[in-house]
């Protein structure tokens, strides 16, 4: 058990003390102060039957646990989950595996180091909204219970089955980060809708808070908007919420998630390769497909290589794609490459709706190391002593980007080409620099995989997906779409290469 | 072709002092820097990389001043860092090219120039078809040095390069150094006497942030002064001598070991005076035991 606790304490210490640990605190805690807006704000975040509660602790302490039921699911997830991959990068690992630590030992550790992370991400949050209480709310009761107790019956439950899943998924060396952030993405997806209805769920909050607004007006129309509701509602109205009856709430659920988390991790404990080095091993039907995948993607290489090679700027691009790329396994170029011979036949819509998002997501996984590629290589003395010059190299990096997107979908500008839609062209040109210049500048700014890796993913279901014109990247060939996105990737490049310079500057 | 190191010193943010107020003018040759670990070494290697600042002082190429204009040195300089990363997903092939182009070698003599350094390096053709990151220790580090050349470099800087090569690798190297040396400044880091002392033509002693001796290994040794002594004790006088002088060696006799020692006085009656070698030379002058290290710190070197 000593053991344990001090692995446990170490590991915490380390994540805590991270600089983009504490910078995601402090973000958070900021949002946490937008969940709550003014009746006549343009946008809300919890309504029911048309009503909203009067700011006290009751009301913001309910509030705060079904929002953070639905959303910290999945900002916890991605900011805890490094522990395992950490200590493997660092050869932490190896050290830990050759030392009397159980497998059990470990796990557990970690999935505990996990918990208490995102109950560190919770507190903030909590605090945040009884600051916010105290300045603005209707009552200056100092009664953190009313923030920490449904916290505890709820959140606490769910977060305990996402750092299981955390640490399940950590487990399986041979499963990709950006992969699993996908599939995680796809869980949480699933399960939103689930965490909200399920009867003993955080609906008892709902409908606790649902009999409260009848008994206060009778005629109030059945409604409920969770989440980011924009556009104001001029009939919303404020009621006073007592808040939780304890001796109506069923345990059950609660239970339920612990035995979930218990069950992922005992899957985990059985799944761990204790840092065991992975040999890659193909069989024999795989390996030919690969090998003739391999050749094509060969002979296209040494084409690009000639074409790029004109210029020596072009051959430094060329090069910066070899290293997104080649990072990258077998399996992903196959399926891209799979993705860019359906575009050839594939109609406008379906390229737009399904197979670009498809392409660009799969292309996401390898442009997530672009502003992050110098420090993960540890290439930064040789480059930096050399005499080129700043705004070459990252000009170049950038431009691989852009050129990887492209060849992503080469097959749907091939087709759009064939059939003259020049504008559908340009506009797929512009969101390459949009999603390039976006990879560059959180890499950059973070200097980690993750940032990109989850903001691309909700942009991605967010708008192209979803097609929320808004947020929707791709534009569907429409070019006057494009213009913000154009406008943001110009702010993000000039951003992201003004804070390259300083950090390197910095440096010496 | 000339460095010139004047009054360089740093400090850093936690008031360490790294480098002390050093003097050297190197010209072409292999100038080796020996030193103990956190002597300064790679600290002064960072600054002539152009890497770091310091705190006091200038640093001169041919004239110029590197700490303004440290593109005039960057353009003939080839560097090896203590930590040398790589992409490990490209071929060393594809890395040296990728260098070159970055070090804006002229496009139409990179494929030469790098056939010819993996030749010279001993990367064989199935290595350099190889990615970086399934190459050994010692085939890396050979990439490295390659990269380093790759621009023909005026000044070349090997900030620790034998690090984790085996003794036949750590012997390569020292020879392939000696095929590649040319007309150029070479300053090679380390604290294992045997890499320089076949190879350099001046080697720099640095202890503790300052440059305690500086000259060809043959005047290193004319100049240190009587303080090598062998002995032959029992194993009982070992232990003794062991907790108040500095042993260089120690090698076991059958009648007990036979010592050499490093010391400003006779350690005991039986100890006869000894010429030194370059191992011992280093220890004379970085072991704070010996009292004729303390007084070694000279401000300017040529």
């Amino acid at each position: 058990m000593g053991v344990m606790i001090k692995l446990c304490a170490t590991d915490i210490r380390l994540r805590l003390l991270q600089p983009t640990f504490v910078l995601s605190l402090l973000v958070i805690a900021l949002a946490t102060l937008f969940l709550f807006p003014t009746l006549d704000a343009n946008y809300s975040t919890l309504t029911i039957n048309g009503y909203r509660g009067v700011y006290n602790a009751q009301w913001l302490g309910s509030a705060l646990t079904l929002l953070t039921v639905l959303f910290i699911p999945l900002i916890a997830f991605y900011l805890v989950s490094s522990g395992i991959s950490r200590d493997r990068e660092s050869g932490m690992g190896q050290l830990l595996a050759s030392s009397p630590v159980s497998n059990t030992q470990y796990i557990i550790t970690k999935w505990f180091s996990n918990l208490l992370l995102s109950l560190v991400i919770v507190l903030v949050m909590c605090i945040t909204a009884l600051g916010f209480q105290l300045i603005y709310g209707v009552t200056s009761e100092f009664a953190l219970s009313h923030y920490l107790l449904p916290q505890l019956l709820w959140t606490v439950p769910i977060l305990s089955v996402v750092c299981a899943l955390a640490v399940l998924f950590e487990s399986l060396a041979w499963l990709k980060t950006e992969l699993v952030n996908v599939i995680y993405f796809f869980i949480w997806i699933a399960c939103t809708v689930y965490l909200i209805e399920n009867p003993y769920g955080v609906s008892e909050i709902i409908t606790q808070m649902r009999a409260d607004i009848l008994q206060f007006d009778a005629g109030a129309q059945d409604s409920l908007q969770i989440g980011l509701g924009i556009g104001g509602n001029a009939s919303l109205k404020s009621f006073i919420w007592s808040g939780l009856d304890y001796q109506q709430i069923k345990f059950t659920y609660s239970l339920a998630f612990l035995a979930i988390a218990f069950a992922l991790l005992i899957v985990a404990i059985f799944c761990f390769d204790r840092f065991r080095e992975t040999i890659n091993t193909t069989d024999k039907k795989t390996g030919e497909i690969v090998d003739k995948f391999g050749k094509i993607t060969g002979f296209i290489a040494r084409i690009a290589q000639r074409v790029f090679g004109i210029t020596n700027f072009g051959q430094l691009i060329y090069h910066e794609i070899l290293i997104l790329v080649n990072a990258m396994p077998s399996w992903w170029k196959l399926v891209l490459w799979c993705l860019v011979i359906a575009q050839c036949f594939a109609k406008q819509q379906v390229l737009f709706d399904n197979l670009i998002p498809s392409s660009w997501l799969m292309c996401g996984f390898a442009l997530a190391a672009m502003g992050n590629q110098i420090r993960a290589s540890g290439t930064g003395d040789i480059l930096h002593s050399s005499s080129a010059s700043l705004l070459r190299q990252f000009s170049a990096r950038f431009l691989a980007g852009v050129f990887v997107l492209l060849l992503t979908i080469s097959g749907a500008l091939f087709k759009l080409l064939f059939v003259g839609s020049i504008e559908a062209i340009l506009s797929l040109l512009l969101s390459s620099f949009f999603i390039a210049a976006l990879a560059i500048l959180l890499g950059t700014l973070t200097n980690t995989k993750n940032a990109f890796g989850v903001i691309f993913i909700i942009l991605w279901y967010a708008g192209p997906i979803q097609n929320n014109a808004s947020l929707n990247f791709i534009g569907n060939g429409d070019i006057s779409a494009m213009v913000k996105f154009i406008t943001l990737a110009l702010v993000f490049i000039t951003t992201a290469f003004m804070w390259y310079l300083y950090r390197t500057v910095q440096r010496v | 072709m000339e460095l010139s190191i004047k009054q360089v010193s740093l400090t850093y943010k936690n008031k360490k002092q790294a480098l002390d107020n050093i003097n050297l003018t190197l010209r072409p040759g292999v100038i080796g820097f020996l030193g103990p670990n956190g002597a300064g070494k790679s600290s002064l290697m960072k600054i002539l990389a152009t890497l770091a600042r310091p705190t006091k002082g200038e640093v001169h190429w041919q004239g110029c001043d590197v700490l303004a204009k440290p593109k005039r040195l960057r353009e003939k300089l080839g560097y090896l860092p203590q930590k040398f990363g790589a992409y490990d997903h490209l071929t060393p092939k594809q890395f040296l090219t990728y260098m070159a182009t970055i070090k804006m070698v002229a496009k139409r003599e990179i494929p030469a120039r790098v056939a010819m350094l993996l030749t010279q390096l001993n990367l064989s053709p199935e290595v350099i078809e190889r990615p970086i990151g399934q190459c050994s220790g010692g085939m890396r580090q050979r990439v490295g040095i390659a990269q380093a050349l790759i621009n023909m470099p005026q000044i070349l800087i090997l900030d620790e390069p034998s690090i984790g090569l085996d003794p036949n690798e750590r012997t390569q190297f020292r020879r392939l150094l000696t095929e590649v040396e040319g007309e150029r400044i070479t300053l090679l880091s380390t604290h294992i006497v045997s890499d320089v002392e076949s190879i350099a033509d001046k080697i720099a002693i640095i202890n503790k942030g300052k440059i305690v001796a500086f000259d060809s290994p043959q005047e290193i040794l004319a100049s240190l002064p009587p303080l090598v002594w062998q002995v032959e004790v029992s194993e009982l006088e070992l232990s003794t001598l062991q907790a108040s002088y500095c042993i260089a060696h120690s090698e076991r006799i059958v009648s007990g070991f036979r010592l050499r020692i490093i010391s400003d006085r006779q350690p005991c009656a039986s100890a006869v005076n000894v010429k030194p070698n370059l191992e011992e030379a280093y220890l004379a002058y970085t072991q704070d035991s010996v009292k004729f290290a303390a007084n070694r710190y000279v401000t300017s070197w040529e």
